[in-house]
Protein backbone atom coordinates (compact mmCIF):
# COMPACT_ATOMS: atom_id res chain seq x y z
CA UNK A 1 0.00 0.00 0.00
CA UNK A 2 1.14 3.43 -0.71
CA UNK A 3 0.01 5.16 1.72
CA UNK A 4 2.11 4.57 4.99
CA UNK A 5 0.86 5.45 8.05
CA UNK A 6 3.03 7.10 10.64
CA UNK A 7 0.57 7.49 13.88
CA UNK A 8 3.20 5.00 16.23
CA UNK A 9 6.30 7.04 15.58
CA UNK A 10 4.15 10.50 16.32
CA UNK A 11 2.12 8.45 19.04
CA UNK A 12 5.84 8.13 20.72
CA UNK A 13 7.11 11.28 20.16
CA UNK A 14 4.28 13.16 21.80
CA UNK A 15 4.42 10.07 24.58
CA UNK A 16 0.75 9.47 23.98
CA UNK A 17 -1.03 6.21 24.68
CA UNK A 18 -3.09 4.60 21.66
CA UNK A 19 -6.18 4.34 24.46
CA UNK A 20 -5.71 7.89 25.27
CA UNK A 21 -5.91 8.91 21.74
CA UNK A 22 -8.88 6.33 20.86
CA UNK A 23 -10.96 8.29 24.02
CA UNK A 24 -9.96 11.94 23.14
CA UNK A 25 -10.88 11.35 19.06
CA UNK A 26 -13.59 9.15 19.73
CA UNK A 27 -12.81 6.23 17.85
CA UNK A 28 -12.06 2.74 19.28
CA UNK A 29 -9.03 1.54 20.04
CA UNK A 30 -9.25 -1.07 17.80
CA UNK A 31 -9.36 0.92 15.38
CA UNK A 32 -6.43 2.97 16.62
CA UNK A 33 -4.20 0.00 16.21
CA UNK A 34 -6.01 -0.43 12.60
CA UNK A 35 -4.58 2.67 11.65
CA UNK A 36 -1.29 2.65 12.96
CA UNK A 37 -0.69 -0.66 11.02
CA UNK A 38 -2.12 0.37 7.66
CA UNK A 39 -5.56 -1.81 7.66
CA UNK A 40 -8.30 0.82 7.21
CA UNK A 41 -9.68 1.44 3.83
CA UNK A 42 -9.71 5.33 4.45
CA UNK A 43 -9.58 8.11 7.11
CA UNK A 44 -12.08 10.56 7.61
CA UNK A 45 -11.40 14.43 7.55
CA UNK A 46 -13.04 14.78 10.86
CA UNK A 47 -10.82 12.00 12.41
CA UNK A 48 -7.64 13.20 10.93
CA UNK A 49 -8.36 16.78 12.33
CA UNK A 50 -8.88 15.26 15.66
CA UNK A 51 -5.82 13.68 15.35
CA UNK A 52 -3.59 16.38 14.68
CA UNK A 53 -5.29 18.73 17.13
CA UNK A 54 -4.57 16.40 19.72
CA UNK A 55 -0.79 15.44 19.06
CA UNK A 56 -0.06 19.19 17.59
CA UNK A 57 1.10 17.89 14.06
CA UNK A 58 0.71 18.05 10.04
CA UNK A 59 -1.23 15.28 8.58
CA UNK A 60 2.07 14.71 6.59
CA UNK A 61 3.81 13.95 10.15
CA UNK A 62 1.02 10.99 10.23
CA UNK A 63 0.59 9.93 6.56
CA UNK A 64 3.43 9.67 4.10
CA UNK A 65 3.07 8.70 0.21
CA UNK A 66 5.85 5.64 -0.91
CA UNK A 67 5.01 4.96 -4.21
CA UNK A 68 5.60 1.19 -5.17
CA UNK A 69 9.10 0.62 -6.85
CA UNK A 70 7.54 -0.54 -9.76
CA UNK A 71 4.48 2.09 -10.76
CA UNK A 72 7.86 4.57 -9.62
CA UNK A 73 9.63 3.62 -12.70
CA UNK A 74 6.95 3.58 -14.89
CA UNK A 75 5.44 6.75 -13.99
CA UNK A 76 8.29 9.18 -13.03
CA UNK A 77 10.16 9.98 -16.09
CA UNK A 78 11.43 13.32 -14.71
CA UNK A 79 13.09 11.62 -11.49
CA UNK B 1 -8.50 19.15 24.94
CA UNK B 2 -10.42 16.28 24.85
CA UNK B 3 -13.24 16.28 22.05
CA UNK B 4 -17.17 14.87 22.81
CA UNK B 5 -17.47 11.56 22.86
CA UNK B 6 -18.62 10.25 19.79
CA UNK B 7 -18.71 6.80 20.26
CA UNK B 8 -22.49 6.76 21.81
CA UNK B 9 -23.47 3.62 23.20
CA UNK B 10 -27.51 4.23 23.73
CA UNK B 11 -29.39 2.77 20.73
CA UNK B 12 -31.03 5.83 18.86
CA UNK B 13 -34.83 5.73 18.06
CA UNK B 14 -34.51 4.11 14.39
CA UNK B 15 -32.73 1.24 16.47
CA UNK B 16 -35.51 0.75 18.96
CA UNK B 17 -37.77 0.97 16.02
CA UNK B 18 -35.97 -1.78 14.44
CA UNK B 19 -35.57 -3.69 17.05
CA UNK B 20 -39.20 -3.69 18.06
CA UNK B 21 -39.87 -4.23 14.21
CA UNK B 22 -38.04 -7.52 14.05
CA UNK B 23 -39.00 -9.16 17.56
CA UNK B 24 -42.45 -8.76 16.15
CA UNK B 25 -41.75 -10.73 13.31
CA UNK B 26 -40.04 -13.01 14.37
CA UNK B 27 -42.93 -13.52 16.41
CA UNK B 28 -45.12 -13.64 13.66
CA UNK B 29 -42.62 -16.21 11.21
CA UNK B 30 -43.13 -18.81 14.42
CA UNK B 31 -46.35 -18.43 14.64
CA UNK B 32 -47.39 -18.66 11.23
CA UNK B 33 -45.30 -21.23 10.53
CA UNK B 34 -46.43 -23.21 13.98
CA UNK B 35 -50.37 -22.15 12.46
CA UNK B 36 -49.59 -23.65 8.81
CA UNK B 37 -48.49 -27.20 10.18
CA UNK B 38 -51.59 -27.48 12.72
CA UNK B 39 -54.18 -26.41 9.90
CA UNK B 40 -52.54 -28.87 7.76
CA UNK B 41 -52.80 -31.64 10.32
CA UNK B 42 -56.40 -30.61 11.48
CA UNK B 43 -57.89 -30.48 7.88
CA UNK B 44 -56.42 -34.01 6.53
CA UNK B 45 -57.19 -35.52 10.06
CA UNK B 46 -61.12 -35.86 10.14
CA UNK B 47 -62.83 -36.54 7.05
CA UNK B 48 -66.02 -33.73 7.22
CA UNK B 49 -62.82 -31.67 6.92
CA UNK B 50 -61.01 -33.10 4.17
CA UNK B 51 -64.93 -33.08 2.49
CA UNK B 52 -65.30 -29.36 3.27
CA UNK B 53 -61.98 -27.50 2.88
CA UNK B 54 -59.91 -29.57 0.28
CA UNK B 55 -62.41 -31.45 -2.22
CA UNK B 56 -64.42 -28.21 -3.22
CA UNK B 57 -60.82 -26.19 -4.10
CA UNK B 58 -59.92 -29.61 -6.22
CA UNK B 59 -62.75 -29.93 -8.04
CA UNK B 60 -63.80 -33.26 -6.97
CA UNK B 61 -67.18 -34.95 -6.13
CA UNK B 62 -67.59 -36.25 -2.61
CA UNK B 63 -69.13 -39.13 -4.84
CA UNK B 64 -66.21 -40.59 -5.90
CA UNK B 65 -63.63 -38.84 -3.40
CA UNK B 66 -61.89 -41.64 -0.78
CA UNK B 67 -61.21 -40.58 2.47
CA UNK B 68 -59.98 -43.30 4.83
CA UNK B 69 -57.02 -43.22 7.00
CA UNK B 70 -54.62 -44.12 4.35
CA UNK B 71 -55.56 -41.92 1.50
CA UNK B 72 -56.20 -38.77 4.32
CA UNK B 73 -52.40 -39.78 5.11
CA UNK B 74 -51.12 -40.03 1.47
CA UNK B 75 -52.98 -36.35 0.84
CA UNK B 76 -51.82 -35.01 4.28
CA UNK B 77 -48.25 -35.96 2.80
CA UNK B 78 -48.82 -34.61 -0.57
CA UNK B 79 -49.90 -31.29 1.06
CA UNK B 80 -46.58 -31.25 3.11
CA UNK B 81 -44.60 -30.95 -0.04
CA UNK B 82 -45.38 -26.84 -0.77
CA UNK B 83 -46.08 -26.42 3.38
CA UNK B 84 -42.43 -27.95 4.05
CA UNK B 85 -41.24 -25.09 1.11
CA UNK B 86 -43.27 -22.56 3.18
CA UNK B 87 -42.13 -23.84 6.87
CA UNK B 88 -38.19 -23.68 5.39
CA UNK B 89 -38.92 -19.97 4.11
CA UNK B 90 -40.52 -19.01 7.34
CA UNK B 91 -37.55 -20.43 9.07
CA UNK B 92 -35.30 -18.68 6.86
CA UNK B 93 -37.44 -15.27 7.73
CA UNK B 94 -36.97 -16.12 11.21
CA UNK B 95 -33.30 -15.98 11.20
CA UNK B 96 -33.07 -12.91 9.00
CA UNK B 97 -35.40 -10.78 11.62
CA UNK B 98 -33.69 -12.51 14.11
CA UNK B 99 -30.71 -11.19 13.21
CA UNK B 100 -32.11 -7.55 12.34
CA UNK B 101 -33.06 -7.93 16.39
CA UNK B 102 -29.55 -8.14 17.05
CA UNK B 103 -28.14 -5.77 15.01
CA UNK B 104 -26.50 -7.59 12.06
CA UNK B 105 -28.06 -5.37 9.43
CA UNK B 106 -25.13 -5.35 6.77
CA UNK B 107 -24.22 -8.70 6.92
CA UNK B 108 -23.79 -11.47 4.03
CA UNK B 109 -25.86 -14.01 6.08
CA UNK B 110 -29.13 -11.39 5.28
CA UNK B 111 -28.69 -11.51 1.50
CA UNK B 112 -28.49 -15.24 1.24
CA UNK B 113 -31.50 -16.23 3.77
CA UNK B 114 -33.01 -13.61 1.31
CA UNK B 115 -32.10 -15.42 -1.49
CA UNK B 116 -33.01 -18.83 0.07
CA UNK B 117 -36.58 -17.03 0.60
CA UNK B 118 -37.03 -15.67 -2.96
CA UNK B 119 -36.15 -19.47 -4.15
CA UNK B 120 -38.58 -20.98 -1.88
CA UNK B 121 -41.27 -18.71 -3.35
CA UNK B 122 -40.43 -19.41 -6.73
CA UNK B 123 -40.46 -23.08 -6.04
CA UNK B 124 -43.79 -23.17 -4.18
CA UNK B 125 -45.47 -21.39 -7.41
CA UNK B 126 -44.27 -24.35 -9.41
CA UNK B 127 -45.39 -26.93 -6.45
CA UNK B 128 -48.54 -25.66 -6.24
CA UNK B 129 -49.99 -26.87 -9.39
CA UNK B 130 -48.26 -29.93 -9.23
CA UNK B 131 -49.30 -30.66 -5.58
CA UNK B 132 -53.52 -29.98 -6.49
CA UNK B 133 -53.08 -32.45 -9.28
CA UNK B 134 -51.24 -35.62 -7.17
CA UNK B 135 -54.38 -34.73 -4.40
CA UNK B 136 -57.28 -35.14 -7.41
CA UNK B 137 -55.17 -38.49 -8.13
CA UNK B 138 -54.96 -39.48 -4.49
CA UNK B 139 -58.33 -38.64 -3.34
CA UNK B 140 -59.63 -40.57 -6.66
CA UNK B 141 -57.31 -43.90 -6.81
CA UNK B 142 -60.06 -45.62 -4.93
CA UNK B 143 -62.28 -44.67 -7.36
CA UNK B 144 -63.64 -47.31 -10.00
CA UNK B 145 -62.37 -47.08 -13.71
CA UNK B 146 -63.81 -44.71 -15.76
CA UNK B 147 -64.19 -42.37 -12.36
CA UNK B 148 -60.94 -41.63 -11.40
CA UNK B 149 -59.72 -37.79 -12.06
CA UNK B 150 -56.47 -36.45 -13.67
CA UNK B 151 -56.73 -31.94 -12.50
CA UNK B 152 -54.12 -29.55 -13.71
CA UNK B 153 -54.81 -26.09 -12.37
CA UNK B 154 -53.16 -23.17 -12.71
CA UNK B 155 -53.79 -19.87 -11.36
CA UNK B 156 -52.68 -16.23 -11.76
CA UNK B 157 -51.78 -16.70 -7.62
CA UNK B 158 -48.97 -19.49 -8.44
CA UNK B 159 -47.33 -16.83 -10.96
CA UNK B 160 -47.30 -14.05 -8.84
CA UNK B 161 -45.84 -15.86 -6.16
CA UNK B 162 -42.92 -16.93 -8.43
CA UNK B 163 -42.78 -13.82 -10.01
CA UNK B 164 -42.54 -12.36 -6.41
CA UNK B 165 -40.00 -14.87 -5.58
CA UNK B 166 -37.64 -13.89 -8.32
CA UNK B 167 -38.19 -10.06 -7.10
CA UNK B 168 -36.53 -11.03 -3.78
CA UNK B 169 -33.79 -12.59 -5.57
CA UNK B 170 -33.56 -9.86 -7.26
CA UNK B 171 -33.31 -7.56 -4.24
CA UNK B 172 -31.34 -10.39 -2.15
CA UNK B 173 -28.72 -9.71 -5.33
CA UNK B 174 -28.57 -5.97 -4.94
CA UNK B 175 -28.21 -6.23 -0.84
CA UNK B 176 -24.79 -8.75 -1.63
CA UNK B 177 -23.54 -5.46 -3.31
CA UNK B 178 -25.30 -3.38 -0.31
CA UNK B 179 -23.49 -5.11 2.25
CA UNK B 180 -19.69 -5.68 0.46
CA UNK B 181 -20.37 -1.54 0.46
CA UNK B 182 -21.61 -1.26 3.96
CA UNK B 183 -18.16 -3.50 4.75
CA UNK B 184 -15.93 -1.54 2.67
CA UNK B 185 -17.25 1.74 4.78
CA UNK B 186 -16.85 0.25 8.13
CA UNK B 187 -13.26 -0.03 6.99
CA UNK B 188 -13.40 4.09 6.79
CA UNK B 189 -12.65 6.11 10.45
Amino acid sequence: MPIIVNLDVMLARRKVRSKELADVVGITEQNISLLKSGKVKGVRFETLERICAYLDCQPGDILEYQPEAEALKQKSPAR
Amino acid sequence: MPFADASDQSATMPEVDLRWTAALMCALTAAGGAIAGLLLAWVWLWPSHVELYVLPQLGVPKMIASLDGWTRLSGFLASMLPVSVLLFALYQAFELFYGYRLGRIFTFQAPTRLRRIGFCMVALGLLRPLTHTALALILTANAPPGQRMLSIALSLDDYMIAFFGGLVLAISHVMVAATKLAEDHSKII
